[in-house]
């Protein structure tokens, strides 16, 4: 237990200097000292320590309670308090001639003693107590144990850009799909994918989008008047492009997992190699298209939802 | 009973077998009643990836909207035939969701409704974890493919560890002979053979379980084969 010169009241003379352990009085056969100093950068802050020790021959329980001003800022892992931690102090378990030692910070000002320690009795492992192993299934353990599956704060796309802040910018996007397409297109030489010479091959790539067209943001409000909708209000050009996404997703389906005579077939179908070699890509490009359109999709419907037009009061103006 | 449908990898149709199973436990449960089904009763299906949403949304409260404290679990079931508890779909709503309340959350659902199937998510983070945590048994999906076993394993260790029991294996999408001998004996319990039927990989699409669309096809046996094993196993 680190003991720096800085506090406590070593040798006894009543006088107490900041930092040094001060022993804790505590009904029981366990002991406890404990320091408390605030932060210098941070004088609001208070970080206490505490050691506690077990001189008898069978484990003790402890109870640990944070007498400062604020909550108890528990160490932690993955984000959750580490075990038997709470907003309170700690609950636990010393060994048998052991030491245990704790630290927690607390945004509040220095007071002594800034914990009371409470001598629990022995821990024979019957009833329910806090300081009892705690199940590896509670969900607490499991995040500390497998991680957070949380995306990070800059995954998230930034609000203040006009797509809703994608990465890639909408001719990006465009231009990436224009490559990809140009190597599905049979009319391009089936070298490696990636080197289809996009400004040879542009003529004949726009002509697959139309036939296979993916709208872009620029596409969106050209063909918006001129479209009609289907029942489920679903417009026109998204219908084409559901339906050319689902085409290649079908395809993709027929070939993952597939057997050999199974993908001969798929090849025989699609007219070749060159057909079916930039898939993985075009696919990928498809759930990121999907994503982003579904996710606008329902900030829009948030928003319509959220309207609150007042047709009487406008009639009555009108 | 909480069951939890894992398959470490991606892609292997963790979530249309959830799906699928959560229409034959239904079922199960008609039978098992005579005939009547009761208001409330049987089988939720929770969409518990929380990252990339499987199951169809519709309209109102999500799984994002539970596990953000914004919504009550039984307000977001919804769904014919078969009843889905959905995720939302957006990267925010991932981030919102705190993992540790689903237990609570399909707890709260199982007790509503009686059973509950949860589509977990591809991985080892707790948000695979949590689900089996909170689960009574676990169904493995597995690709028939020759590396795919090594994950299973892997899946069946984690199960174990967070103490769901295995009540079988849905070997899915199988084309030619499967190993089905070598996966039973290396995940210790019995695999049923799930054919690459288009009616299973349209059954969430086109809102029709196999067991009801094709009840006397090889997959729809296979499912029906594991909810009777999932039956038996209930506490």
């Amino acid at each position: 237990m680190s003991t720096r010169n800085s506090g406590g009241d070593a040798d006894g003379d009543g006088i107490e200097t900041a930092g040094e352990s001060v022993a804790a009085a505590v009904e029981g056969p366990l002991e406890a000292s404990w320091t408390v100093e605030s932060l210098p950068d941070a004088p609001e802050v208070t970080l206490v320590r505490v050691e506690l020790r077990n001189p008898t021959a069978v484990d003790r329980r402890v109870r640990v309670t944070n007498r400062l001003g604020g909550p108890v800022l528990p160490p932690r892992r993955e984000g959750v308090p580490e075990r038997g931690w709470t907003e309170r102090g700690y609950d636990g378990t010393v060994d048998a001639g052991g030491r245990l030692a704790l630290g927690y910070a607390t945004p509040a000002a220095v007071e002594r003693p800034p914990v009371a320690v409470v001598d629990d009795g022995r821990a024979d492992g019957s009833g329910r107590s806090e300081s009892t192993p705690e199940p590896g299934t509670r969900p607490e353990a499991v995040v500390r144990q497998l991680g957070s599956p949380r995306p990070p704060a800059d995954a998230l796309p930034d609000p203040s850009s006009p797509e809703g802040g994608d990465v890639r910018e909408p001719d990006e996007g465009a231009a990436g799909r224009l490559r990809e397409t140009a190597v599905e297109t049979s009319s391009l030489p089936t070298g490696s994918a990636g080197s289809a010479d996009v400004e040879s091959a542009e003529g004949s790539v726009r002509e697959s989008l139309r036939s296979d067209p993916t709208p872009t943001d620029a596409d969106a409000p050209s063909t918006a008047g001129s479209d009609s909708s289907d029942s489920d209000g679903t417009p026109e050009s998204v219908q084409r492009w559901f339906a050319g996404v689902e085409r290649r997703v079908e395809r993709g389906e027929r070939l993952t997992d597939a057997s050999v005579a199974e993908a001969t077939a798929v090849l025989a179908a699609a007219g070749g190699l060159a057909a079916v070699e930039g898939l993985p890509n075009r696919l990928a490009a498809d759930v990121e298209a999907l994503r982003r359109f579904a996710d606008r999709a329902e900030r829009l419907a948030d928003r319509a939802e959220g309207t609150d037009v007042p047709a009487e009061a406008l009639r009555r103006l009108a | 009973m909480i069951l939890a449908v894992t398959g470490g990898k991606g892609g292997v149709g963790k979530s249309t077998l959830a799906y699928n199973l959560g229409a034959a436990l239904d079922e199960c449960r008609i039978d098992a009643r005579g005939g009547d089904r009761r208001g409330s009763g049987g089988a939720v299906v929770v969409d518990a990836d929380l990252g990339m949403a499987d199951l169809p949304t519709g309209r109102g409260p999500d799984l994002h909207d539970v596990l953000a404290g914004r919504a009550d679990p039984v307000e977001a079931v919804r769904g014919i035939p078969v009843k889905v508890l959905p995720c939302g779909r957006s990267l925010a709503g991932a981030r919102a969701a705190d993992v540790r309340l689903l237990a609570d959350a399909v707890r709260t659902v199982e007790a509503e409704y009686g059973d509950v199937v949860i589509d977990c998510p591809a991985g080892m983070r707790a948000d695979a974890g949590v689900p089996l945590a909170v689960a009574d048994a676990c169904v493995l999906v597995v690709s028939p493919r020759r590396f795919a076993l090594a994950d299973a394993i892997r899946s069946r260790e984690l199960a174990r560890e967070l103490e769901a029991g295995l009540v079988g294996v849905a070997l899915n999408r199988v084309v030619n002979d499967p190993p089905t001998g070598a996966f039973e004996r290396t995940l210790g319990a019995p695999v049923e053979v799930l054919p690459a039927d288009p009616r299973v990989g349209r059954s969430i699409g086109d809102n029709r379980p196999v067991v009801s669309a094709a009840p006397e096809s090889d997959a729809g046996r296979a499912v029906r084969s594991l909810a009777e094993a999932v039956r038996t196993c209930r506490r």
